[in-house]
């Protein structure tokens, strides 16, 4: 009986080594391996209104790139994770990464989800294509495998302080040295590098920041804060939001008569739609810095790109018919999920060997993206290609002010028709 | 001095609706014994019945208040009768569990049926305020304040004015002799978690217009009632009420003073004190 159970221990791991080395590229069948790529965002929990947007958009990438015969003859087959917070973002990528054996991971929305996820990724070699969080940590942090699209936090916040000290300041008639200026932010790492670059800027720029203040996202109650916005009687507020957060501060400052002349949202939060929406009328002249979005299609000049971006534009209105326009979160989400399948895995000698595929997202410059700006990482996996642009809330809608060459109408309201001082 | 007013008075406000929705956490706990982690869950449940009752029927959280509060009730009934009157004599931890996972199932029941957006009740009063002076008042926070102290205090009294409130303290006391007294305990058990629930839910309607329904909008309110009544006597009804203006100050204080990323952390230093140096809470007995 030993005996026998020996032979059968030896067949099964003899035959478990055969079919184990006819991995590779290709089946026994003939047909190709799957390159199987995850997408891991919030898809229950708080974000997962936008979260399922990304996954949605990512999916339709992953159809595109598919429908053109995969990466390198493979279909590519994504495995979607719901990480409705930092822990449960690194647990979904050991599972990805471990199980499932994903070589490309999609991600994450939120700064801290990235943050988390990256930890586990790139210690497996696993690449992680980030278009949502925008903390500096994410590319200050020595990962060698974490490549972000769009711009980063410390970035967009000098943007949006580098218009205040200049288009802001000349409407408003003052010097920047005399323009006073209030940061606030919620208090998680994304908050933080915006602020932080906003600072820099304002300081560099010599205007007067009258105060500074962090929150966590929680809070219930702004009354205090807003109070001490109101002792400082700055003329520019800028803020770092997500959208909930953002319309409780629109509120409070309302009601304790606080608004500044000029009201500079940061981030996501202000970019929202449900932002607008909720605060009505009154965020007519608000403005809110962020990725282009919903740029019109002659921008993109290379027809086939224009093709692209219009097919994903109805692809995503199909699955969520209750919108007018896609989010910005899923643009980039699309655009990052896109950009890596089409234009950088191609050039990977190996897509089994990240090294090669970092060298092929590395070399690989592009002059444009479907975000509107051109993909060229540094070394620290940062597009620096990527930009911001100014938008204002004009009747519910958002137009981009500046920069001259994406702008599609002029700033209004400045100062606020409802400023208080 | 003007704004030092104005945050004392902000912070007053706040704590009103804490202290509302903390008294009927206070009162399972103190009557029944029993540990409700799922609280803050149905102050959640009652925003989207408000909101609902705003989009379908445009009815606003004020109008549709006894309906709201009507159907908290029979939530309240329903997840004693199935839910709580199973683990009346069990251990506290085993309380503590269930309650936790009836949270998780809420939240993501909310989930699935009114998806992650947040859901803004906006009506006039969302954004209107009463200026009095130098003082700038959010109508809103104004009339919850003023209803979350008349429902908390005639709670006080329903207690100790009333038959009912009566047996129910006795029930909190020693519920077996009333048992013997001829006090039917588990119809007491199912009134207390009843009354707990509808605060909890008037709560979740008074800050409806404030404050946006979405499925995780309870989970700091829930906390927040925790804390509120443990620092205020765990079973303690003018402790809960006491705690949660107490919680309103210090968050409106140490928000204004030292910093709105300060707000949580002030009061949680708050309740870990109290932990340390009378755990039995401020209004607590022992």
């Amino acid at each position: 009986m030993k005996k026998f159970l020996a032979v059968l221990l030896i067949l099964v791991l003899v035959l478990g080594t055969i079919t184990g080395c006819g991995g590779g590229a290709e089946e026994p069948s003939g047909e190709a391996v799957p390159f199987k790529v995850g997408a891991i965002y919030p898809l229950s929990g708080a974000n997962a209104l936008l979260g399922n947007q990304c996954l949605d958009a990512v999916q339709i990438a992953v159809d595109f790139v598919n429908e053109k015969g995969g990466v390198q003859g493979r279909p590519i087959e994504l495995v979607s994770a719901d990480a409705p917070d930092p822990t449960a973002a690194a647990t979904e990528a050991g599972r990805l990464v471990d199980q499932v054996g994903v070589k490309v991971v999609f991600g994450s929305l939120a700064s801290g989800n990235a943050l988390a996820i990256a930890g586990v990724t790139d210690k497996s070699g696993v690449v992680l294509v980030e278009s949502g969080g925008i903390a500096d940590a994410l590319t200050d942090s020595n990962f060698k495998y974490v490549y972000r699209i769009l711009d980063k936090g410390g970035l967009r916040g000098a943007v949006g302080a580098e218009y205040v000290g200049t288009s802001i300041t000349e409407t408003l008639g003052i010097a920047p040295a005399d323009a006073k200026v209030f940061i606030i932010h919620e208090e998680s790492s994304y908050g933080e590098s915006v602020a932080n670059g906003a600072e820099a800027k304002v300081k560099e720029m010599g205007m007067q920041l009258v105060g500074r203040a962090h929150y966590n996202t929680t809070i219930t109650d702004m009354s205090a804060l807003v109070l001490q916005i109101k002792q400082a009687k700055p003329d520019v507020l800028l803020t770092v939001n997500y959208v909930n957060d953002a319309i409780l501060l629109v509120d409070t400052l309302k009601q304790l008569q606080a608004m500044p002349k000029v009201f500079m949202g940061l981030g996501a939060g202000t970019t929202d739609p449900n932002f607008a929406m909720t605060v009505g009328t009154d965020s007519d002249g608000f403005f809110c810095t962020d990725m282009p979005t919903n740029l019109p299609l002659d921008v993109f000049e290379d027809e086939e790109m224009r093709a692209t971006v219009e097919a994903f534009r109805e692809a995503f209105l199909a699955k969520n018919s209750n919108l007018k326009n896609a989010s910005i979160a899923a643009e980039a989400a699309f655009a990052g999920a896109y950009t890596f399948l089409n234009n950088i895995l191609p050039n990977a000698a190996d897509l089994d060997d990240p090294e090669t595929i970092r060298t092929a997202a590395l070399e690989t410059k592009l002059d444009m993206t479907t975000l509107g700006f051109g993909w060229d990482l540094g070394e620290d996996g940062q597009n620096y290609a990527a930009g911001a642009n100014i938008n204002q809330w004009q009747s519910g809608s958002v137009v981009t002010v500046a920069p001259e060459s994406l702008k599609n109408g002029d700033a209004i309201n400045v100062p606020l028709p409802i400023a208080n001082f | 001095m003007e704004q030092v007013f104005q945050v004392f008075v902000s912070g007053l406000l706040s704590g009103g609706i804490y202290a509302l929705a903390s008294v009927g956490l206070a009162l399972i706990f103190g009557i029944a014994g029993l540990v409700n982690f799922a609280h803050g869950e149905y102050l959640m449940l009652a925003m989207y019945f408000a909101f609902w009752m705003y989009g379908i029927f445009s009815l606003d959280p004020y109008q549709s208040a006894l309906i709201n509060l009507a159907l908290m009730a029979i939530l309240g009934y329903l997840t004693y009768k199935f839910i709580m009157e199973r683990v009346l004599d069990s251990s506290h931890s085993i309380q503590m569990l269930l309650t936790l996972g009836l949270s998780m199932v809420l939240q993501n029941l909310a989930l699935m049926l009114w998806k992650a957006d947040y859901r803004n009740t906006r009506i006039a009063m969302t954004t209107s305020t009463l200026d009095l002076g130098p003082l700038h008042l959010s109508t809103a926070r104004v009339l919850a304040f003023v209803v979350a102290i008349a429902a908390s205090v005639a709670l006080y009294y329903f207690l100790h004015k009333t038959y009912t409130g009566a047996a129910m303290r006795a029930v909190a006391q020693n519920g077996k002799a009333a048992q013997l007294m001829g006090i039917n305990l588990k119809k007491t058990y199912a009134l207390t978690f009843i009354i707990g629930i509808t605060l909890v839910g008037l709560a979740g309607l008074l800050i409806t217009p404030i404050y946006p329904a979405f499925p995780t909008a309870g989970a700091p309110y829930g906390i927040l009632c925790f804390i509120v009544v443990v620092i205020g006597g765990l079973s303690s009804i003018p402790g809960a009420i006491f705690g949660g203006l107490l919680i309103g100050l210090i968050e409106s204080f140490a928000g204004y003073f030292i910093g709105p990323a300060f707000q949580q952390a002030a009061y949680f230093l708050l309740f870990i004190l109290v932990l340390i140096f009378k755990p039995s809470g401020l209004f607590g007995k022992g």
